[in-house]
């Protein structure tokens, strides 16, 4: 857990000085990196694309709004999941940043351990969605490596076929096949046929 | 039942009802006794209204005393007891009526009740008469072909007589009413329009026999007058006063009974007009009265939103500052800098939230506000000065135009310091939102109507957009960097708690806010 605490950073935009400040205090000592920005426009100035972690914005801020920051933020790769502060939280307001797939909304005043244990699932999320995308991008990589042969043997196998049945359409050795398929999993880091049932399902 | 006997009350009536029987008995009808005015009955009515109709024996005892010793007594005794029974028990159910059936408040601030006590009035008063003279002619007291015309002049005698006699009665019963009674007679415009009522009578009474009933309509000024100003207690007040006038009058002026009657009937008139005016200017009183409450209440309400907001900031500071602490004395590190700064920090956040608190229990008690006279210029002068510093540091001319010499308003001098300040700073920033060169803020005061001062705030900025002036006043609307958006909201709510108005000019080149504050004594409920 702690290695996601220093892994990512927590971007905290609010426009009091006192809360920003606080938060940066407590966070600090529980071993989170953070940033703090008194409005939303100065952390997008400063945002850069290789900055990766979670984002603590308040509702209402002068100029761009908690909630406008979220929209603007959505589509961003890797993505900054957002927690909702506010001194005011309505059920309208928190609607809307739970449909933006907001990690948590939290009206202040609020405990330490809630804002921590909304920034670790924020930071959870992010960890499994880079996990995903990082085990996707070793596929990709593993699919460009294959012969065109393996990719056949590939093919066959993922619509559920057995070796003898790959072997008979290809007009191969049941044992050329069984070599082509350890070929396949090794390049592709996976483990059995299943997963690459699976695998040739979801890149159908 | 707790059963206490009203002392004060029964001797006051043992004592009034003869007298003003007495007072009242000229001009009689032969045989029936009947007079132009009878005001005893409303006393007795009031009083099994207040006390109940246990009282009713003591009360129809009295009448048949007073009928022995004050009328005529030519009938035999049976007739005379009689009538008094009929009388008592008459009255008796006009009490019921108007306390268990139409449940009307002896305040008499619903238009509502006077209505129903007009016509329980009217129709009581013809029913008692009924039955009065019906006793009478069947005992052979009076002749049966005079009935019609007895019957008229009772009808009109007791109408008149309760109608001026027992709203007053009945709000005297009332402690609130007691009270509004004192104070309006200490005005110096009742003692102005006393001497209005008493000059249009001399006139009335001045012209012949024939004339007087052609002018007995200007009365009706001095009527209108005092039921708009005074609602109807005045109205119940100058009937009396009236009433009063006219029996005078006809005592010196050695009118005939007919003549009288006739006046009675203009009085009916004129009262009956008094008693809806004032009544319905009570309402309208009370309407505006429970209007203004409930905008004082929901700017209250708008206060505490906006200061509920603003102390969720530094709990929240608080809590972290807190929390932070105690995780810098459990890590034990050698160096205290950084435990004693978060403990500086937690005093300062705890500062800050008590002056939310201060300022939120300042606003709520303008219930009670602490009404003063206090100099407006030297006021503006002040917050100006004030600010003199803060504008300075943002390159900003702050300039205060007034006029020489003092200008003295009646308002609660702390809670006009917070619209000041907070209008002149919103100006500074206004001012600095704006790259234009100078950079400048003009306060000012004018006087150009004498019932209100104006104060005026104008700034270099970029004004207020257009359609945009009403809603600034929203809680939370804010286009600056800093502050909640809450400080025209309860500018606002303050200077209306004053009875002025704050607004903002709509469009223009520069940011332009005035308030008004009305000049000499405001009452305040």
């Amino acid at each position: 857990m702690s290695d996601l605490r220093s892994r990512y950073t927590v971007f905290i935009v609010d426009d009091d000085l006192s809360v920003r400040d606080s938060l940066s205090l407590i966070l600090s000592l529980k071993g989170f990196r953070n940033a703090t920005f008194a409005c939303a426009e100065d952390f997008m100035k400063a945002l850069q694309p290789d900055w990766s972690g979670c984002v603590v914005a308040d509702l209402k801020m002068p100029g761009m709004s908690g909630l406008e920051l979220q929209q603007t933020l959505a589509s961003r790769v890797p993505p900054l999941p957002m927690i909702i502060i506010s001194a005011h939280g309505d059920v309208a307001s928190s609607r809307v940043a739970f449909k933006a797939d907001a990690v948590d909304f939290l009206e202040k005043p609020f405990d330490d351990e809630q804002i921590v244990q909304a920034i670790e699932l924020a930071m959870n999320r992010l960890h499994d969605r880079e996990s995903d995308l990082q085990a996707r991008q070793r596929r990709e990589a593993g699919l460009a490596r294959l012969s065109t042969r393996e990719r056949e043997v590939m093919q066959l196998l993922g619509e559920g076929l057995q070796n003898r049945a790959v072997a008979e359409q290809l007009g191969l050795s049941p044992r050329t096949v069984e070599v082509h398929k350890a070929r396949v999993l090794a390049k592709l880091g996976i483990r059995n046929v299943a997963e690459l049932v699976r695998l040739v399902d979801a890149t159908d | 039942m707790a059963f206490t006997i009203p002392v004060r009350a029964l001797v006051a009536f043992v004592c009034a009802y003869p007298l003003l029987d007495w007072i009242s008995y000229t001009h009689p009808m032969a045989h029936f006794n009947i007079t132009p005015w009878n005001p005893q009955p409303a006393l007795a009515i009031a009083l099994l209204m207040t006390y109940g109709q246990r009282w009713l024996p003591a009360v129809t005892l009295v009448i048949a005393i007073t009928e022995q010793l004050i009328r005529d007594t030519a009938t035999p005794w049976q007739i005379d007891i009689t009538a008094a029974l009929v009388l008592g028990l008459c009255y008796g159910a006009m009490a019921q009526a108007l306390t268990q059936q139409f449940r009307i408040s002896p305040r008499l601030d619903a238009l509502r009740d006077v209505l129903r006590l007009i016509g329980i009035v009217i129709l009581g008063s013809l029913l008692t008469g009924t039955l009065y003279v019906g006793t009478l002619v069947a005992g052979n007291a009076g002749p049966a072909v005079q009935f019609p015309e007895a019957l008229l002049r009772f009808w009109i005698g007791d109408g008149v007589g309760m109608l001026v006699f027992l709203p007053m009665t009945l709000m005297l019963a009332d402690d609130a009413r007691r009270r509004q009674l004192a104070a309006m007679l200490f005005k110096p415009e009742t003692l102005l329009q006393a001497t209005f009522i008493v000059a249009t009578l001399l006139f009335i009474f001045g012209q012949n026999l024939a004339e007087q009933v052609k002018f007995f309509y200007l009365l009706f000024l001095p009527l209108v007058w005092v039921s708009v100003r005074s609602g109807l207690l005045g109205s119940a007040v100058a009937a009396l006063l009236i009433q009063t006038g006219i029996i005078i009058a006809v005592h010196i002026t050695g009118q005939t009974p007919l003549s009288v009657f006739e006046l009675q009937t203009f009085l009916i008139a004129l009262t009956v007009m008094g008693l809806f005016l004032g009544v319905t200017v009570d309402e309208r009183e009370q309407a505006e009265l429970a209007l203004r409450k409930s905008q004082k209440l929901a700017a209250a309400g708008q206060m505490a939103a906006a200061l509920t907001h603003e102390l969720s900031q530094p709990l929240t500071a608080l809590a972290n500052y807190a929390r932070a602490g105690q995780l810098l004395v459990i890590a034990d590190s050698p160096d205290r800098s950084q435990l004693e700064e978060t403990m500086n920090k937690l005093v300062a956040e705890s500062r800050r939230t008590a002056d939310v608190v201060r300022r939120l229990r300042d606003f709520l008690q303008h219930g009670a506000m602490r009404m003063e006279q206090a100099d407006l210029v030297a006021l503006l002068e002040n917050s100006v000065a004030r600010l003199q510093d803060a504008a300075a540091a943002e390159n900003t001319m702050l300039k205060c135009h007034v006029p020489a010499g003092p200008l003295p308003v009646t308002i609660d001098t702390l809670q006009i310091e917070i619209v000041l300040r907070n209008l002149l700073r919103n100006a500074i920033d206004a001012a600095c939102d704006n790259p234009a060169e100078p950079r400048e803020v003009h306060a000012s005061i004018a006087c150009d109507s004498a019932r209100e001062v104006t104060v005026s705030i104008v700034d270099s900025g970029r004004g207020i957009q257009r359609g945009q002036s009403e809603q600034i006043f929203e809680p939370f609307e804010t286009t600056k960097a800093r502050g909640m958006g809450m400080g025209l909201a309860v500018s606002r709510a303050i200077i209306e708690a004053h009875r002025g108005r704050l607004w903002a000019e709509d469009g223009g080149k520069a940011g332009t806010l005035r308030f008004t504050l009305p000049i000499g004594d405001i009452d305040h409920e």
